[in-house]
């Protein structure tokens, strides 16, 4: 990490960055319809907050990049995953106190760890890298993203992700609907529930993951949220709900990023607001859409908790 | 009582089950025993806390009996309900109705959950859904989306679902809460319907069991031939003819305003 939201085309490579960032945002358009739907939202936030954890883990190894930096990342990340869908599982505790406790504990390890791992670097008297690999600025990047970060590394893993993705979609994509649709019909019923629920964890940990560079640890959940909020209030039938979302993550992604090249500001919070922007547009959309087809769209989405 | 053609292989069979839940002293269920036949319509009575809702995860295979057995179709619960021979709707339905997916693709959820999305649902499975939709009447909104149903809609989509795997019971738990009379005679006149479409094209072995499980004696009364007084064991009754505020209460030994009738006969005669 060494580039500066302050100037973030320099030294980015910007088509990796592109691709990244369309593989990026099909796979978190395709997840957020399903995030929404079963109210996962705050489950999303939880798993990219225990990045901060796996971040910190590979900071105090001396990982900042590369496979193994991901892996631990990614390890982390599932591991928080798995154990919130435990802890709900044993219904000793209420879900969202389950996602508040691995939250808050995860980011409380990064937080340590990656002050430890600043510490042993100055005592190696490696100022100036101890300076730079703690600064705020690397914080800025770490929880909002940047453009200069990504490689071609990071478009290959979000691409394999992608492709993975679609094709477990098509395979398991009704047992999925069934899962999401009505859990507990769908587990009397004989559907893998197990299976897709873990595989669901894993794959909202994995898709944080790749997205953490480009978009950031705070961000990465608003691309898990805000495509299929805003599908959801224009259409009502899943081909149409999948495609709106993919439509409007791809161009909330192509807005942010023009708009971080023009101006000068972190990736991150562009993509997000213009996501915020086609949200708040799906309301007069919806109005429009339901007075002139006489068809009404779904009611709002209930919050995730 | 239709359809018990010589001896078919009872749908279910219950023998000496009991159940206790943990941390707790005295048992939910003792020694329940009871066997419902291919075709039968039996109504399972009981207040609220007698054990209905326990008895029926018991059928279902969500947990396993203390003691005793119980055989859902000659096999094991779990087992019946994984391959749809068992199947339920419950009192509350627990789908999320925000879901942009139409009447027909919830009918066919459990059939074709295992399908990939590239393969068609067999001719034979279409048929399974058509026929199930036509026989609830719920193939006059089959397109709808599932959100925009009304209450009684929705119940009729949520029975298609659970015909759509061709069970050998069909068990309905407390499908006349908050009903008003006219939908419980509607309620009534399809059960009648899927009862004796399901009786005329199968074979009698084969016949469909309908169990409604319900604290009201009224619901049952219009729908089940035989009914199963439960209080923490089974009491049995040929009709509901004979099950009078008195007889209620020394089952239940207590008073039984919330079940009977207010008048002893006119829970028999709807």
């Amino acid at each position: 990490m060494h580039g500066s939201p302050a100037t973030p085309l320099e030294n980015a490579d910007l088509t990796m960055a592109i691709l990244t960032g369309v593989f990026i945002a099909t796979q978190c358009a395709l997840l957020s319809v399903l995030v929404v739907l079963k109210r996962m939202a705050f489950i999303g936030q939880g798993i990219s907050h225990a990045a901060l954890g796996g971040v910190g883990i590979a900071a105090v190894l001396g990982i900042m990049d590369g496979p193994w930096y991901f892996l631990i990342v990614g390890a982390v990340c599932v591991l928080a995953a798995l154990l919130v869908g435990w802890m709900q599982d044993r219904k000793a505790i209420a879900s969202d106190t389950a996602i508040g406790i691995v939250l808050v504990a995860s980011m409380a390890l990064g937080v340590t760890l990656l002050s430890i791992a600043e510490g042993a670097a100055e005592a190696a008297h490696d100022h100036a890298h101890a300076h730079e690999s703690a600064s705020g600025h690397e914080w800025e990047e770490l929880l909002f993203g940047s453009l200069t970060d990504v490689g071609m590394f990071d478009a290959i893993v979000a691409g394999v992700l992608l492709l993975i993705t679609l094709a477990l979609a098509l395979r398991f994509g009704r047992a999925i609907l069934f899962w999401a649709f009505d859990e507990r019909s769908a587990c009397a019923f004989g559907a893998p529930t197990g299976a897709v629920q873990v595989g669901l964890m894993i794959a909202l940990a994995a898709t944080i993951l790749a997205s953490m560079k480009l978009v950031g640890v705070i961000l990465a959940t608003a691309l898990l949220v805000l495509p299929g909020a805003c599908a959801l209030r224009l259409a009502n039938q899943l081909p149409a709900v999948l495609t709106i979302s993919i439509g409007t993550s791809l161009l909330a992604l192509a807005v942010g990023l023009a708009s971080a090249a023009a101006f000068t500001i972190p990736v991150g919070g562009a993509v997000v607001l213009a996501l915020v922007v086609c949200y708040t547009l799906t309301w007069p959309l919806s109005r429009i859409k339901a007075s002139g087809a006489g068809d009404p769209p779904n009611p709002p989405q209930r919050t995730s908790t | 009582m239709p359809t018990t053609n010589g001896q078919p292989a009872p749908v279910i069979e219950v023998v000496e089950a009991g159940f206790t839940y943990r941390g707790r002293s005295a048992p939910t269920l003792e020694r329940i025993s009871c066997t419902i036949n291919p075709g039968d319509r039996v109504g399972l009575l009981g207040p609220n806390g007698s054990g209905k809702s326990t008895l029926i995860s018991l059928m279902l295979g969500a947990q396993s009996p203390s003691a005793g057995t119980i055989r859902i179709a000659g096999m094991a619960p779990r087992a019946a309900a994984k391959k749809g021979r068992i199947a339920s709707v419950t009192q509350k339905c627990l789908a999320e109705l925000n879901f942009p997916i139409s009447v027909r693709q919830v009918v066919s959820m459990p059939q074709n959950n295992r399908l990939p999305l590239w393969k068609r649902p067999s001719a034979e499975s279409q048929a399974r859904i058509d026929h199930a939709l036509a026989l609830t009447g719920a193939d006059q909104f089959a397109d709808d989306p599932i959100g925009a149903l009304s209450g009684g809609q929705l119940q009729r989509a949520l029975i298609a679902r659970a015909l759509a795997t061709d069970p050998a019971v069909l068990i309905l738990d407390e499908p006349l809460v908050g009903v008003d009379p006219i939908g419980q005679e509607h309620f009534a006149k399809m059960i009648d319907h899927i009862h004796a479409a399901e009786s005329a094209e199968r074979d009698p072995a084969s016949a469909l069991a309908i169990v409604i499980v319900s604290h009201d004696l009224r619901a049952i009364a219009a729908t089940c031939d035989r009914v199963l007084c439960l209080s923490r064991t089974i009491h049995e009754h040929a009709s509901a003819e004979g099950l009078t505020p008195e007889v209620l209460a020394e089952i239940f030994h207590h008073d039984v305003a919330g079940i009977a009738p207010h008048h002893p006969d006119c829970g028999c005669h709807h």
